[in-house]
């Protein structure tokens, strides 16, 4: 045992392996900040080249790749309101914000730190807990899936709080846009007014990039003048740009929660990292004593997204190493390089070929480390982007948003799309609606649909299908318990409008 | 509180137009059909809508704000969509390189930028540096100039 782990490390701390987690980091990185290059896409290109190195090197590079990228998405949501990735799109809420008042770099930290925490943590479940996480994932059929997305859209309620109707119908929004394009059970068309190119439904990439990135500029267009955040050079030992006791205080619980979380949700296959991060970013809202501070800037918020997002870059490789089974296209296209080197993931891996699984296990906790420090030396340089006048920063970001569309797409009517969407994200920001229900709404509303339709053919038709089975049950009651949560929080907060304008009157 | 109501009229239309489409399409599959869910949703959205419209009216205590920067700043939105649907429009005709030049001149415009030599300085490296990017590291090609063959 202690040759395996020892043979493990030495071949994990080899300074090729060392050198193609770096790379593969900074690739993730930077590829997960651009919008529209996605980590899949990163990865699937970066496959071949694996073939020709070791196996545990190989894989080494499309972890460090899959982990960047992961985290990438949040450093253009934090500073310019643009997320790299959808799961990013949670971070953005408050991380923007954050910037806007002058503190990017709190917030790129602890995006950075939050990542990291729940990234180890992911490691080490994956490492001690990967076959009873298994056997829960497994339990996860199209009845849990419903009620996991029912809860996940009651937290759209938690989002909503002060508004519940725009919030609400923000949400429906998100969920009718999602059933656009081709049935996914039937195959039949639905909702495509004789437009070809809406049979695969709107592109989620076109959605958030339009949503955030093309809203904001028109938001920017109108208060043309605004100076840049900041005029001389950024440093983040100033005291704004620090993360003080306080935040960690508010941090600390929410990444403690986000955590496990996230890594029990990418350990179920098809949910994935986006959901992870809006379900742990509403979550830590709901049991937030303050949830109004949340949308303004609250590090919690970020802490919670950031966690939830990279708790899940562990955890999807347990369906594939235990059981063979790819639970997103990023474990499936890494599928081909465990298969081109001739290891067949599934329980005789571990029997079979132990030393390659440890030195796996080592090559995830030294990527983690070593993506903080990468992390940790480009913050610098990431934070110098608020000295960038928006008067050339915004017209950039336009012309990156539809490259990112294309690139994504390759479908000039999804860049048409991405423009209607941010005029769309404009007049809900003028009009006072909230734009993450949209977004949830749009992500939660297949797993819902399909959940549903699913179960009802395997109960015959049957509603008790969902109160039978225990994991199912228990997320309807915890959906039940946030809208009552809701809904008495916003009784609470109508009397209590309705006594202080008493009071003054 | 104008705004609110044209967005309730915008969204009860566009329900409309969807459940009188969804109503339409022929229903499919077992227990829960093709277009059961999608309906639901239209159906759902449509009460909202006329909600939120009931509030709007009852609530004529509430006034309509002025955007910040008056007129001219909604003049400026709007160019700065039609810029960038005419960009849209240009790429395949134009190609990357030069659309995207035109475009960012346009929108620097826009945002009030009037220092020429940092527009065109930026008009020149930005769309380059991101074809670069985009063609030669990442292997995928952007769209070319279908009007220059």
């Amino acid at each position: 045992m202690i040759d395996l782990v020892l043979g493990a490390f030495a071949e994990v701390l080899s300074a090729q392996t060392l050198g193609l987690i770096a790379i593969g980091l900074v690739v993730g990185i930077v590829i997960g900040a651009i919008p529209g290059l996605n980590v899949p896409l990163a990865v699937a290109i970066a496959l071949p080249i694996t073939f020709k190195l070791s196996p545990i090197g190989g894989l080494a590079m499309l972890v460090g790749i899959y982990k960047g990228g992961t985290y990438g998405g949040s450093i253009s949501a934090v500073l310019i309101n643009v997320p790299g990735t959808p799961a990013a799109a949670a971070t953005a809420l408050d991380g923007a914000p954050l910037t806007r008042q002058g503190k990017a770099g709190k917030a790129l930290r602890m995006s950075l730190y939050a990542s990291i925490i729940a990234e180890i943590l992911s490691d080490i479940a994956l490492i001690l807990f990967a076959v009873p996480i298994a056997f829960v994932a497994l339990k996860v059929g199209p009845p849990e899936t419903f009620s996991i997305g029912l809860f996940a859209l009651a937290l759209i309620g938690v989002l909503s709080e002060g508004n519940m109707l725009k919030g609400l119908m923000a949400g429906v929004l998100g969920l009718f846009l999602s059933t656009f394009g081709v049935d996914p059970l039937t195959g039949d068309f639905r909702l495509t007014f004789g437009v070809y190119e809406l049979s695969g439904g709107w592109s989620f990439i076109a959605l958030v990039i339009g949503v955030f990135a093309v809203a904001e500029a028109l938001i920017q267009v109108e208060r043309r003048g605004v100076k840049p955040i900041s005029t001389g050079k950024v440093r983040l030992s100033e005291p704004q740009h620090r993360l003080d006791r306080e935040d960690w205080r508010r941090a600390l619980p929410a990444i403690a929660r986000s955590a496990p979380i996230g890594v029990l949700i990418g350990a179920i296959p098809g949910l994935g990292a986006a959901v992870s991060a809006y379900l742990n970013y509403g979550l830590t809202r709901n049991l937030s004593k303050h949830p109004e501070r949340f949308g303004q800037g609250a590090i919690e918020g970020v802490a919670a997204a950031e966690a939830g997002n990279n708790a899940v870059t562990a955890s999807t490789f347990v369906p594939l190493l235990t059981l063979g089974v790819p639970g997103d296209v990023i474990t499936a296209i890494m599928l081909g390089a465990f298969i081109v080197h001739g290891l067949v993931p599934g329980p005789a891996l571990f029997e079979k070929e132990s030393a390659f699984v440890a030195a796996f296990f080592v090559m995830m906790i030294v990527t983690t480390l070593l993506h903080l420090v990468i992390g940790r030396i480009g913050l610098p340089l990431f934070v110098q982007t608020t000295r960038v006048s928006n008067k050339l920063l915004f017209p950039a970001i336009m012309v990156l948003s539809v490259t990112g569309v294309f690139v994504a797409t390759n479908s000039f009517f999804d860049i048409f799309a991405m423009l209607g969407f941010g005029v769309l994200g404009y007049v809900m920001v003028k009009s006072g609606f909230p734009v993450a229900p949209l977004l949830i709404g749009f992500i939660l509303g297949p797993l819902i649909e399909v959940g549903l339709r699913q179960s009802m053919i395997m109960s015959r038709g049957g509603l008790d299908i969902f109160f039978t089975r225990p994991i199912s049950a228990v997320f309807l009651a915890l959906a039940a318990l946030t809208v009552l949560t809701v809904a008495w929080r916003e009784r609470r907060a109508a009397r209590r409008s309705r006594a202080s304008d008493g009071d003054s009157g | 509180m104008v705004r609110d109501a044209w967005v309730a009229l915008a969204v009860a239309a566009a329900s409309t137009v969807s459940l009188w489409d969804l109503w339409r399409t022929p229903a499919t599959g077992a227990f829960v059909k093709t277009t059961t869910f999608p309906m639901a949703l239209a159906a759902l959205m449509l009460v909202l809508a006329l909600v939120l419209l009931g509030a709007t009216l009852r609530d004529r205590a509430r006034r309509a704000r002025p955007a910040p920067g008056g007129s001219g700043a909604t003049v400026r939105v709007m160019l700065l969509v039609a810029f960038t649907a005419l960009y849209i429009g240009a790429l395949p005709w134009l190609g990357y390189l030069v659309s995207s030049a035109v475009y960012f001149g346009a929108a620097s415009l826009a945002f009030g930028n009037r220092d020429a030599l940092s527009i065109v300085i930026a008009m020149i490296v930005v769309p380059l540096a991101l074809m670069l990017f985009f063609e030669k590291y990442m292997i995928v090609l952007l769209p070319s100039a279908g009007l220059f063959g």
